[in-house]
Formats: structure tokens, C-alpha cells, sequence
């Protein structure tokens, strides 16, 4: 069976700053896919995502979420999508005003529809599946480990029990162990749950172990996408000193 | 103005937390300091004019000269101009910060309207909180300035009281206010304006909040003038 797509860029392109970014990137994601986008730093990794997310909008072509262009859609449908998608941003963005509680319950409160005591249950119950104690709830997020603030930046965005989850660099900024702790919820999840999960990262971990197809983003668009096997044979600077045993620099790639 | 006009369809989102929130940081806690100056201020003005109208024996205009230089200037300047100082600032560095650690984006993914929430609040908060504080300096001003009064003129304070209404016309207190509604929604839309537009650096988050101040503090005093000018006729 062939599932429908639940990401689709077309032809994007993205000018910042007088800068075109982005030229020509194509991008096309299934439901139940675990898709990571690599680039050098500068490539516009998470411009992407946060046009993806309708934070922006590209200077041309096309994003659609779900079917639903980004350019076109109204206030209806976008409350519609809404509880169908999550993201995890870079260094988690969790509200430092409110305890950790409040912060997983916000986009719950948000639909106005719930109660309290339905609120509390499933805010807890977003708590256990990322691994968090419950004694956490109580703290404000200034408190927390960083791998403490990103599992409940992940319980955040799993609040409204998306299909659909977009991650920043979910392992930057983590030690070792408690990136590869991170990994194996992040595999957990998706699972249990069948989730889409697009991603961006430089963690090899993640790439190799997790991800079924990868995207390069370079030079303003896709450069190759396919799995990492695939994606490792394609003649390109970037790709060859990345996935380079001795990781041997090459001038632009770091640019 | 989108906002606004939300607003009037759905009356019953209207974020009354957050306003209280900003009434009581802007207002609440503001009101031990601007008692101080307030206080003090009124204990100079009164104690300068003692000295020069005791020259002529005109001792009771003090009641004159402290009641329209306070209600009408003093009170409303001193209050905002805290204010600017220490809200302002706050509420630009408060959106600055959450720009450089994504909140505002993760806000706004969450469906969560950043001016309604955000914005709005800080902005009626504002301007409710700074009259209040306009009156509460006003108070103490004159508290002062009739302290000193007595002291050195010996103008008592039941004198004091009932003199007070007959030379200086209400209409004073009421464009002492009004001056605090317009600084405070000046002053909050400047704030919020300015740490809007930081960017997500530590050091543009400094300049913002130097310039939120210095801009309102400014703006604050250029306003003042323009009553000044405008209401030059009335209640003198």
C-alpha cells in the first residue's frame, strides 16, 4: 500500500536577507516515514522546517501540509491541521514563565474544549511516555537538565497526539548517553504510535540507526534523497567529507 | 486591528490573565517607588517655592503652585517616566528573550496568537496601570509638599485641604490622567514594538532594551510638551 504524502515542497524558494537560500527544493514525505535533512550549517536546514510549519513563507513555489498549501489555507483549515502535527524546536522554546505542567497543557487548554481533570490525565499521561517523573510537573523549565527540557518539549508536542512530528537537532546539545537515550524514545514513539517523524540532524546515530530515507539539503536545494546507503554513493563534497571516515574537512562544507 | 476585531466575536477569550498579570507587575509592584519619588519630589517643589514666596509674603500660593505643577506635570511625568524605566524595558526584554529561545515561534506553531496573548494585554495593561499610578503619585506628592508646607510656611493641613479644590480646578486631575493613559499606551506599544523586532542574539536583545527606554523616556517627555501646547487654555 502506498500512504499519502504528508509533506510536500515544490520548487521552494527562499530569499533572506538579499541571499537566496533556497532555489529549487523538492521534498516529498509519507506518512510513517522517519525523514532526516542533513546540510552544512547556512544550508537553510531550519528555514525549511519553519516554512514547512507555516512559521514562513517561501518566496515561490509550493508546501503543503497534509494536502494543504500553506499559501492558500484559512484560519479554518489551519485549526483543522493543527492538533495533527507537532515540532520540537532547537533548544526546546518551552515557556519560561509556566511550570512544566502548563507547558504540556497549553496547546491542550488551547482547543477549549477539555476539562481540567482531562487535562491533568493526559498531560501525565505525555509525562510517562517520554520518560519524565511526575514530581517534574511542578518545576518551571529553567530548572531542567537540557535533555530534561527537550523530553518535555517532546511531551509538548505529543500533547495533542499528532501524526505528524517535526525535530530540530533533537540531539544537539546532549551528552552521549543521553543522546542515545533520546534516539531510543524517539524510535519508541514512533512505533507505538506510527508516527511521521521529520527530522534535522548531524547525529550519525540517528541518521544511521533511525532514519528510512535522508535528504541533503545543499546549494539551495536537495542534492540527493534516498537511504543512507544511497545517499553516501552521490559524487558531492559536502557528502563525501560528512559521511568520510576520517571526517576530512573540505572548504565549504562548514561554511 | 485583526485582533481587535476577533476579539468583538469571541468576547470570551479575551486573555483577562494576562492583563492582571501586567496590572499588577506594572502597577502593583511599582507602587513603593513611585511613592519615594513622588514623595520627594513634592518635599523639593514645596520647599523651593516656600523659600521665594515667603520673600513676598505670598505663603499661601504654594497651595497653588503644588497642586496644578503636580496634578497637571509632575505627578504624570515622574509616574511614566518610571514606568518607562522599569516596564519598558522589562517588556521588551521579556519578548526579546522569548525571540532568542524560540517561545514566540513555538507559540505561534501552537496556533497561539501572539498579539492577542501577548501583545494586547501588555498594551491595555498599560494603560490602565499608569493612570492609576498617576493618581497614587499625585497623592503622595502633595502628601509631601503639604508636609513641608506646614513646616516651613505653617499652612496647616485641614487649611491645606479645603484650599486646594477652590484654586486649582479639577480639570487638572482629570488631564493628569489622561496624559497617564496616553504615556502608558505609548510606552507599551514601544516596548513591545521594539522587542518584537529583536533579533535572536544576545547583543540585540541588550540595544533593544536600552533603546525601548531612551526612546520612551523621550517620546514621554516630547508628548508632555505637545499637552502642554494643546492644553495651554484650559484649567490654568
Amino acid at each position: 500500500m502506498i500512504l499519502p504524502f504528508v509533506v510536500e515542497c515544490e520548487h521552494v524558494g527562499t530569499l533572506v536577507d538579499g541571499n537566496w537560500v533556497h532555489r529549487d527544493v523538492n521534498l516529498h514525505i509519507r506518512a510513517g516515514e522517519i525523514f532526516s535533512l542533513l546540510g552544512g550549517s547556512g544550508s537553510g536546514k531550519t528555514l525549511l522546517l519553519r516554512e514547512m510549519i507555516g512559521l514562513m513563507q517561501p518566496a515561490y513555489g509550493e508546501i503543503r501540509l497534509f494536502g494543504l498549501d500553506w499559501k492558500k489555507v484559512d484560519d479554518k483549515s489551519r485549526e483543522k491541521i493543527r492538533s495533527r502535527w507537532g515540532v520540537l524546536f532547537q533548544q526546546g522554546a518551552l515557556v519560561s514563565a509556566m511550570t512544566v505542567f502548563d507547558n504540556i497543557a497549553l496547546p491542550l487548554r488551547e482547543l477549549h474544549v477539555l476539562d481540567e481533570v482531562l487535562v491533568g490525565e493526559l498531560v501525565m499521561q505525555k509525562l510517562a511516555m517520554t520518560g519524565l517523573d511526575v514530581e517534574v510537573a511542578d518545576k518551571l523549565p529553567a530548572a531542567l537538565s537540557g535533555g530534561m527540557v527537550k523530553r518535555v518539549a517532546l511531551a509538548r508536542a505529543l500533547a495533542l497526539e499528532p501524526e505528524l512530528i517535526f525535530l530540530d537537532e533533537p540531539t544537539s546539545g546532549l551528552d552521549p548517553v543521553a543522546g542515545v537515550r533520546f534516539r531510543a524514545l524517539i524510535e519508541q514513539l514512533h512505533q507505538q504510535l506510527g508516527l511521521t517523524v521529520v527530522m534535522i540532524t548531524h547525529d550519525q546515530g540517528l541518521l544511521e540507526g533511525l532514519s528510512n530515507r535522508v535528504g541533503i539539503l545543499a546549494d539551495g536545494c536537495i542534492i540527493a534523497e534516498g537511504t543512507v546507503e544511497e545517499v553516501k554513493k552521490v559524487d558531492h563534497p559536502f557528502i563525501q567529507s560528512y559521511f568520510s571516515p576520517e571526517l576530512v574537512l573540505i572548504d565549504g562544507a562548514e561554511d | 486591528m485583526q485582533t481587535c476585531a476577533w476579539l468583538v466575536w469571541h468576547p470570551f477569550r479575551f486573555p483577562w490573565k494576562e492583563l492582571s498579570v501586567t496590572i499588577y507587575k506594572t502597577g502593583v509592584t511599582a507602587l513603593p517607588i513611585t511613592a519615594l519619588v513622588g514623595c520627594l519630589i513634592g518635599v523639593v517643589l514645596s520647599y523651593l517655592s516656600a523659600q521665594q514666596l515667603q520673600m513676598y509674603g505670598a505663603n499661601v500660593y504654594v497651595i497653588n503652585l503644588l497642586g496644578i505643577g503636580i496634578l497637571r506635570e509632575m505627578g504624570p511625568l515622574l509616574a511614566a517616566i518610571l514606568v518607562a524605566g522599569r516596564s519598558g524595558s522589562a517588556m521588551t526584554a521579556e519578548l526579546g528573550a522569548m525571540q532568542v529561545t524560540q517561545e514566540l515561534d513555538a507559540l505561534a506553531a501552537m496556533g497561539i496568537s501572539v498579539p492577542l496573548r501577548l501583545i494586547l494585554p501588555k498594551i491595555m495593561g498599560l494603560a490602565l496601570a499608569l493612570p492609576l499610578l498617576v493618581v497614587w503619585t499625585n497623592i503622595m506628592a502633595l502628601a509631601g509638599g503639604m508636609f513641608i508646607a506646614y513646616e516651613k510656611l505653617g499652612i496647616g493641613f485641614k487649611f491645606f485641604f479645603h484650599r486646594l479644590p477652590e484654586v486649582v480646578p479639577i480639570v487638572n486631575l482629570w488631564l493628569g490622567i489622561g496624559k497617564g493613559v496616553v504615556f502608558g499606551l505609548m510606552i507599551a506599544l514601544m516596548a513591545t514594538y521594539i522587542g518584537l523586532r529583536i533579533h535572536p542574539d544576545s547583543e540585540s536583545l541588550g540595544r533593544g532594551t536600552t533603546r525601548s527606554v531612551v526612546i520612551s523616556i523621550t517620546l514621554v517627555i516630547i508628548l508632555d510638551a505637545v499637552f502642554a501646547v494643546i492644553f495651554s487654555g484650559v484649567g490654568v
